[in-house]
């Protein structure tokens, strides 16, 4: 179990190291960041002068060294446009996406379940086929547009819900609703899957020819082997959410990890981009490496050798 | 017994009593504006520390800046600035500011001499990022405090737009800042927990979202400021802005042209910004030997081939002005008659014109097409440009990008042949920066380079102006040979657009002509 999580922390920093220069290296391929700083009226004087104030003038081994040196004590830099510490501007976001991210994680998992055991216990019934139906529906619709259309009915014509921000609960709801159902398809087609291989199992055969009543024979035997492959994959979801809502963001006036990521990027914000991509590898390896240890929580038969 | 006087005395003690508390209830700042716009740019809250697309919109609430603009936003005045009063020395080189008295930031402390010399030096220091901090760096040679009212800037050279440079009509940087309270609580701290001296103070920061401001009791110029708060809101979405304020969720939005129409019918007050972008097209490498661009005729039939006034009409609704000049600018002010007359269309002139050149069977060029904020049509209009360029033999292949990949590649002119951009640009307060960068010789985005040597001495002679009258009337000479030449395509200004709850504003107000000005300091005001 040791041989495993020191195998899985080094391959994790070697991963993250490479991800570091790959960031360094493709932020600086995007273009000159100070003519999207400047506008033209500024002239050559101001851009010779916010190059020279951002470290701009300075040779690219000179600011990739100095930019290892800065990660090393946990520093990221200042926002060439916001001209603030990097690590603040994402602490100040991370939660908002952070909070979204669960909420649709929940919602999708409450709709996921009982949608996946019922169709899976009723195969080949109207109610396995709608379930499918719905399913592929649910991926298939583009969130921006089921997004706008609940801001439509409840923001606007029922005038129930807010829109924009994130100050209350209630600003929660259409976002992580609209977050939600994509994830619901998702975990709902793969939860299915992983059930009917269950429950064609000879354990599970098993345990109704002993006579256990049917909700144990499912809540004890078969959600806990069928859930395995969902957790993997619930789990790259999550990630997923985590690191990257800009659509859902946008469409909500979101503030949000998502929408910080599109801003640094659209504004060659050097530092802004290096430490949104940094924190984002490090929740993905996170998530990946908590995964895999709580794999073996789950599933003794695992080892980690 | 109670006579009659006593109860007279009490009626009128009573109404009087009603009376003074009306008044006073009606003069306290009320209720919220909630002002909600595309973009809240970098969200900075330090005047020098962001381009004025962003400065503009949000911090004249908090700041006053040292030379102040007239009520239209078409001048410099001295009434609203913190300079009440300034002299400018016979060289042109030193400029006497006259500070009022009585003027205190939002922590209570003077706003003196000693502000203004720390809010200069600083918006040229070694930190500034604002749009004019190379331009004033250049200037400035030092400042000197001669009494605690009293500030004087000295140049290195005389520079007669010095004082339009430093109005609130045009940046940013001249907005006062507290030496004592920076010194005191530290740069970082100030860019978080700022203060002003302005008719609001800030109140909240949600990050990525909205910036709140509360009304401070009365402001030295503004008096009582009419609302209590005001939330300047960022929400991408346009549609989303619409709902918000149909469903009573927002006062104040940045409207796309294509719904005013709906909106008035709906009972909604409609502001105009005239002039908010300039819809040009530049020609690059017209320096170029070689390129069928450094042909005057290929850039006149460019110019014939576009029916200017249709895409003006259908796509952008009619909602700016028919004009090859900068319209907001005021610079043209006078602006000399025929010269700023639409562009004419006659599509057989430019196939014909093409011909003579050389060209019987066409030219290719490259049409390079970007995204542009607050021009949400900009796509359909360069479709529509490259369609009527092709129906003259000119083969414009569309490259649509985005503005960033652009703009890098900008002052690299080999990497870009045979190409051309429509490149609205935003309105300027004084536009003669910017035709020596975009069209002087040496421009650091020059796309002529020396093609236009009479432009080139035009342009060199309005930049030596010793008035600003003089360089008001040699910069309409500088413009009209670039015109005359077609070294560029002027179509026209386009108009923003703000719709708002008649509720909370009852009619339309001045926005100010720089284009992330919305005039929030206008609404403010009673």
């Amino acid at each position: 179990m040791y041989r495993f999580l020191i195998r899985r922390l080094f391959q994790s920093a070697i991963t993250l190291v490479l991800l570091f220069t790959v960031v360094f290296i493709l932020a600086r391929a995007t273009g000159d960041p100070v003519g999207l700083l400047v506008p033209p009226e500024g002239g050559a004087e101001t851009v010779a002068l916010v190059r020279k104030n951002l470290g701009l003038d300075r040779p690219y081994h000179v600011q990739f060294a100095l930019f290892i040196k800065s990660i090393a004590v946990g520093d990221l830099g200042r926002s060439f446009r916001a001209r603030r510490p990097v690590l603040d501007l994402i602490a100040e976001r991370m939660p908002n996406t952070a909070i979204l991210a669960l909420a649709a994680m929940l919602i999708g998992l409450a709709i996921a379940v009982p949608l996946a055991v019922a169709a899976s216990l009723k195969r080949g019934s109207a109610i396995d086929t709608t379930v499918q139906i719905v399913g592929s529906l649910g991926i298939a619709t583009p969130q921006f547009w089921l997004g706008l259309v609940l801001i439509q009915i409840f923001a606007g014509s029922l005038n129930l819900l807010p829109v924009g921000g994130a100050s209350s609960w209630k600003h929660f709801i259409l976002p992580a609703v609209t977050l939600g159902v994509f994830q619901a398809s998702n975990l709902l087609r793969v939860l299915r899957s992983s059930l009917l291989e269950v429950l064609a199992s000879d354990f599970v055969l098993l345990a109704r020819v002993k006579g256990l009543p049917e909700y144990r024979v499912i809540g004890s035997h078969v959600m806990r082997n069928a859930i395995l492959p969902v957790f993997t994959f619930a789990g790259i979801l999550l990630a997923t959410l985590m690191t990257g809502t800009i659509v859902v963001e946008t469409v909500f006036a979101w503030p949000g990890f998502g929408r910080l990521a599109y801003d640094a990027t659209v504004y060659r914000d050097f530092p802004l981009i290096q430490g949104v991509v940094i924190v984002a590898g490090f929740i993905v390896v996170g998530v990946n490496l908590a995964v895999d240890i709580a794999y073996a929580f789950l599933d003794p038969r695992i080892r980690f050798d | 017994m109670i006579g009659k006087s006593f109860w007279a005395t009490v009626v009128v003690a009573f109404f009087s009593l009603t009376t003074f508390q009306d008044a006073g209830a009606q003069t306290a700042p009320q209720g919220t504006l909630r002002f909600v716009v595309e973009a809240l740019g970098n969200e900075t809250l330090d005047p020098t520390m962001g381009p004025a697309t962003t400065t503009k919109l949000y911090l004249p609430l908090m700041y006053d800046s040292l030379v102040g603009a007239n009520k239209e936003n078409t001048d410099i005045s001295k009434e609203t600035g913190i300079a009440k009063d300034w002299k400018i020395s016979s060289d042109g080189k030193t400029y006497t500011f006259i500070i009022r008295q009585g003027v205190k930031f939002q922590n209570g402390d003077d706003l003196t001499a000693e502000d203004v010399k720390f809010t200069f030096e600083r918006a040229i220091g070694p930190k500034a990022i604002s749009s004019l901090a190379g331009v004033l760096k250049k200037a400035i040679d030092h400042i000197t405090v001669d009494d605690p009212y009293t500030v004087s800037i000295h140049l290195k050279e005389p520079k007669f737009s010095f004082l339009l440079d430093i109005s609130s009509l045009v940046g940013s940087e001249s907005m006062v800042v507290p030496k004592k309270y920076i010194e005191k609580v530290g740069e970082d701290k100030f860019a978080t927990e700022p203060i002003g001296s302005g008719p609001y103070k800030l109140k909240k920061r949600v990050p990525g979202y909205s910036v709140e401001f509360e009304a401070m009791p009365k402001h030295w110029n503004i008096g009582v400021p009419k609302y209590a708060e005001v939330q300047v809101i960022a929400v991408p979405e346009q549609n989303t802005r619409l709902t918000m304020l149909r469903g009573d969720q927002a006062d104040v939005i940045s409207l796309g042209r294509r719904y005013v129409k709906e909106f008035e019918k709906e009972g909604y007050v409609i502001a105009t910004k005239p002039a908010s972008h300039e819809m040009q097209i530049l020609i690059n490498n017209q320096w170029e030997k070689d390129s069928p661009l450094n042909d005057r005729r290929i850039r006149q039939a460019m110019a014939l081939a576009i029916d200017s006034k249709a895409i003006f009409n259908s796509l952008l609704l009619g909602a700016g002005e028919m004009s090859r000049c900068w319209v907001a600018d005021v610079s043209y002010a006078n602006r000399p008659k025929g010269l700023c007359d639409p562009q004419p269309y006659d599509p057989k002139a430019a196939k014909q014109l093409v011909i003579d050149a050389g060209y019987p069977n066409g030219i290719d060029i490259t049409y390079r097409s970007y995204p542009t904020p607050g021009v949400p049509e900009k796509l359909e209009v360069d479709q529509a440009i490259a369609n009527y360029l092709r129906a003259v033999g000119i083969r414009a292949k569309v490259e649509v990008g985005e503005y960033g990949a652009y703009r890098a590649q900008w002052p690299l002119p080999a990497s870009h042949p045979k190409t051309v951009a429509n490149n609205p640009t935003v309105s300027q307060v004084v536009i003669g920066s910017l035709i020596q960068l975009f069209w002087g010789k040496d421009g650091l985005l020059s796309t002529t380079r020396g093609v236009n040597p009479k432009a080139d001495a035009a342009i060199d002679a309005m930049l030596l102006a010793p008035n600003l009258d003089e360089y008001k009337s040699r910069l309409m000479a500088a413009w009209k040979t670039l015109l005359d030449d077609y070294n560029v395509i002027m179509l026209f200004s386009i108009d923003a657009k703000y719709a708002a709850n008649p509720k909370k504003v009852s009619k339309p107000w001045a926005l100010g002509t720089s284009t992330a000005d919305a005039g929030l300091r206008s609404l403010v005001t009673r």
